[in-house]
């Protein structure tokens, strides 16, 4: 391990990949207006045979720079749009099939499971999962816009040919994608390759218009013709600009989601199987079409081409591979399919077996006050480590029972009251989920400190199957059962981040509101949810308070009489109101401050990661060796 | 001539340069239409899951049914006729979920279902025995249960055909759609055979 990168840096670091596609695409504009101009102004000079090359034509300029910038800004916009519709949208483009939990299919039992799976120990939502059937390779995808409308999607290809293990990390790849917050960025990529394909398919336009209408009327066709192919050589420029911002917008964080899924799955091995498998099929490799041409770099693995080398969106395989696992002889094995047994356990976190433990936080020195636990730390903690019940894991499957599941999450603990709560959602679905919960109650009640949150995640497929009017239905009867339960932060946490999970607006509206002192509330409400003496709690959020490092923000912690929930949640709101990087650096703070006896018990772990999900940031990415 | 070619030349690039963009346009919107189809397909799935358990619902208790009335074999005969028809209307649909004929067939199918069923609950009434009986009242029980939930997805399912239908009508979308033969989506109704029965108010 070379360095460590934390997951901060690393979504930051998404971003100022943004900043370097604006450059490359404006720079692409530049040069290809630049020649379509050029080739114009030359084009113009041979056909009226006038002596001098006139190099400033205003017009002209004009016209064929305005043309190229058209086409190229509007075809990136108009993809843009089109894609910014959710993950669910983008995979069907890809020709994905939507796998519902009621599959029958074993393999495409195995793959919900995984991703289950995967989903727990990233701390993310459980994405939809789809297949691409027709495809005999083997590849992956992510997309969407944020964790709460993600897809994933596998080939026919994968889940013929991999292990367990080896679909595993290559689904724990694609979950850092997500947690990376490349999908964004991918759709960006898509816009901008399809901009600069534009000019191209223009151009190939123009030929055909010029050479069908030469046929017919010989007059003024071939300079149209001509003009197309001027288009088509530019436009091929396009291409050629597209692969390579393609190229190198997107190869190093295929490394980094190979590092971040070997710490997500703890087995390199599994990884770096399934890479050396898809090196042993790429022979098989069969033309991509024009849409997952486009997308490439969204994949798994690269497309094989001639000029792999120097314009492929994935770094070479064989680095790949030694990478993840140092061990690498170069030996790539022939691909036998794997047999799927019918009954295939899930396994991290949902039946027995627990989830690879993670390092030991170390101790906590002499003065614990001093010692902050770094990003990685945070992460490794934050993993869920309980186990769910079968009958919980299954509801959490069904629309209807998945309502019940959430609603039975936040009821009192006083049977009276939990009565009553459940009676005014008495009308949900006509009374089925209220049915389901009371069938439930006893689990529900039992569901430890921890594994709330994860019962959350793991709902998420099934409610997003509710139409906007049933949504809407839901939540009204989550916010009318409140939060002022025995354990009153947990539950405002779990409503706040179902608000967002439901919410139809990509970003909340932002609250007016003291940030300083709204963090302040936030950090010792938390920091009080640990049981611990009022000396532990105030050290907790001096050193929350110190990662924080904000002006203005209290040096004490507001003493719990004065924590009002209702306070607590519009001080939430003015959080998750805040840029990105504020939000995780309060997620980070939280973080540090639950740590700060070096211990992380689980319903602290459930707090961070709450709070997490209500401000709709994740832990989903490691370290780079 | 010089200024007329390259006048020519700009004129025809910007034409060409606005089909391009219509075309993309276009593309855009063939795949939202696509898209929105997807959906309602997709929300078919959690209907087709509750269907089926209803479906499979009924042999159990006709057969619990049958050791009480004996003398009432028409109305089990219904059920099991009403079940079979619905069972092959779902396939029917299932191989063809955008033809609306089919639809309409399943709908009528499941109606009558649910109207024989209906029946032999009325007949039910009469055998205090049956009511008794542990095996029926726990079938019942989850009867009401999956009727519960097919309205519930039959609602989701709706929604996701009214989405369609109101994503495919607007202009310009609509000529999309007509183009490449985007039929209109059918709802899922079952008539409620209580509601139909329900005697007219006369003055």
């Amino acid at each position: 391990m070379a360095g460590t990168m934390n997951f901060f840096r690393a979504q930051d670091e998404a971003r100022g990949r943004t900043t370097k596609l604006v450059v490359l695409l404006v720079l692409a504009i530049v040069v290809l207006a630049g020649s379509l101009y050029a080739l114009a102004v030359l084009g113009q000079h041979k056909l009226s045979r006038r002596g001098e090359i006139d190099w400033f034509q205003g017009d002209l300029f004009f016209w064929t720079a305005g043309v190229a910038l058209i086409v190229i800004v509007g075809g990136s916009l108009l993809r843009i749009a089109e894609l910014s519709k959710g993950g669910g949208a983008i995979a069907e483009r890809l020709g994905g099939r939507l796998v519902g939990a009621t599959t029958k299919d074993a393999a495409e039992r195995r793959y919900l499971n995984v991703v289950q799976e995967m989903a727990l120990a990233s701390g993310l939502p459980v994405p939809l999962c789809y297949v691409i059937d027709g495809d005999e390779t083997i590849n992956a995808f992510a997309a969407g816009n944020s964790p709460q409308d993600a897809a994933v999607g596998v080939t026919r290809g994968a889940l013929r040919n991999l292990t367990r293990d080896e679909l595993q990390g290559v689904i724990a790849h694609e979950f850092s994608h997500i947690g990376n917050g490349d999908m964004k960025l991918n759709l960006r990529i898509i816009g901008t390759v399809a901009g600069l394909t534009a000019l191209a398919q223009l151009g190939y336009i123009l030929v055909r218009i010029g050479l069908s209408s030469g046929s017919n009327r010989k007059n003024n066709a071939w300079p149209m013709a001509i003009a197309g192919l001027v288009v088509v050589l530019v436009g091929l420029g396009g291409v050629f600009f597209a692969r390579v911002i393609q190229a190198s917008v997107s190869r190093q964080r295929e490394y980094l989601a190979d590092a971040s899924a070997v710490q997500f799955t703890r087995n390199p091995l599994g990884l770096a199987s399934a890479l050396r498998k898809v090196a042993g099929l790429s022979g098989a490799q069969r033309e991509a079409s024009s849409a997952e041409l486009e997308a490439q770099h969204m994949f798994f693995a690269g497309s094989a081409g001639f000029l792999e080398s120097l314009f492929s969106s994935h770094p070479p395989i064989g680095e790949r591979i030694r990478r993840v696992d140092p061990a690498f002889d170069g030996h790539i094995p022939d691909v036998i399919p794997v047999a799927v047994t019918a009954d295939d356990e899930p396994v991290a976190g949902l039946s027995g077996r627990a989830v690879a433990t993670p390092p030991p936080l170390p101790t906590p020195t002499a003065d614990p006050t001093r010692a902050v636990p770094t990003d990685l730390q945070i992460q490794d903690s934050v993993g869920f480590r309980g186990v769910i019940p079968g009958a919980l894991r299954e509801a959490s499957e069904d629309p209807v029972s998945a309502m019940a599941v959430v609603l039975g999450l936040i009821l009192r603990h006083d049977p009276t009251q939990r009565a009553a709560q459940l009676a005014q959602a008495e009308a949900l679905a006509g009374g089925e989920v209220v049915k389901e919960a009371r069938r439930l109650d006893a689990l529900l009640r039992a569901v430890p400190a921890g594994s709330r949150v994860a019962l959350l995640d793991l709902s998420m497929p099934a409610l997003r199957q509710l139409s906007p009017a049933q949504v809407a239905a839901f939540r009204k009867a989550l916010e009318r059962a409140g939060y002022e339960a025995e354990d009153g932060l947990i539950v405002l946490l779990i409503q706040a981040s179902m608000r967002r999970y439901l919410s139809t607006e990509k970003n909340p509206p932002s609250r007016p509101g003291d940030l300083a002192s709204a963090c302040g509330l936030v950090l010792s409400a938390v920091v009080q949810t640990s049981g611990e003496d009022p000396a532990a709690q105030a050290r907790a959020y001096a050193l929350g308070a110190g990662v924080l490092g904000m002006a203005g923000l209290s040096p004490t912690m507001v003493p719990p009489a004065s924590v009002d929930l209702g306070k607590v949640d519009e001080a939430l709101a003015v959080i998750a109101g805040q840029t990105v990087p504020a939000r995780r650096q309060f997620v980070r703070a939280i973080g540090a401050a639950m740590l700060h006896d070096g211990r992380a018990e689980p319903a602290e772990i459930e707090i961070v990661r709450a709070v997490a999900d209500s401000l709709g940031i994740s832990f989903a990415t490691g370290i780079i060796r | 001539m010089s200024a007329f070619v390259s006048v020519l030349l700009v004129f025809l690039l910007v034409i060409v340069a606005a089909l391009v963009i219509a075309a993309i346009w276009g593309v855009g919107i063939y795949n939202s239409l696509v898209a929105l189809r997807n959906a309602c397909k997709n929300a078919f799935a959690q209907v087709d899951v509750q269907l089926k358990r209803r479906h499979d619902l009924i042999p159990n208790l006709v057969e619990t049914a049958k050791g009480y009335m004996a003398h009432e074999s028409g109305t089990l005969t219904a059920v099991i006729e009403a079940r079979a028809k619905a069972t092959q209307a779902n396939v029917r649909f299932a191989g063809n979920p955008n033809d609306p004929a089919a639809m309409r067939d399943l709908s009528q199918a499941e109606a009558g279902l649910s109207g024989a069923l209906g029946r032999l609950m009325v007949v039910a009434e009469q055998y205090p025995q049956l009511k008794a009986d542990a095996t029926m009242r726990s079938l019942m029980e989850e009867l009401t249960s999956t009727e519960n939930r097919i309205a519930f997805s039959r609602q989701a399912f709706n929604d996701a055909v009214l989405f369609y239908n109101n994503g495919r009508e607007v202009f310009p979308q609509i000529f999309i759609a007509n183009a490449f033969g985007f039929q209109a989506g059918e709802f899922f109704k079952i008539e409620d055979p209580a509601e139909k029965a329900a005697p007219k108010v006369s003055f």
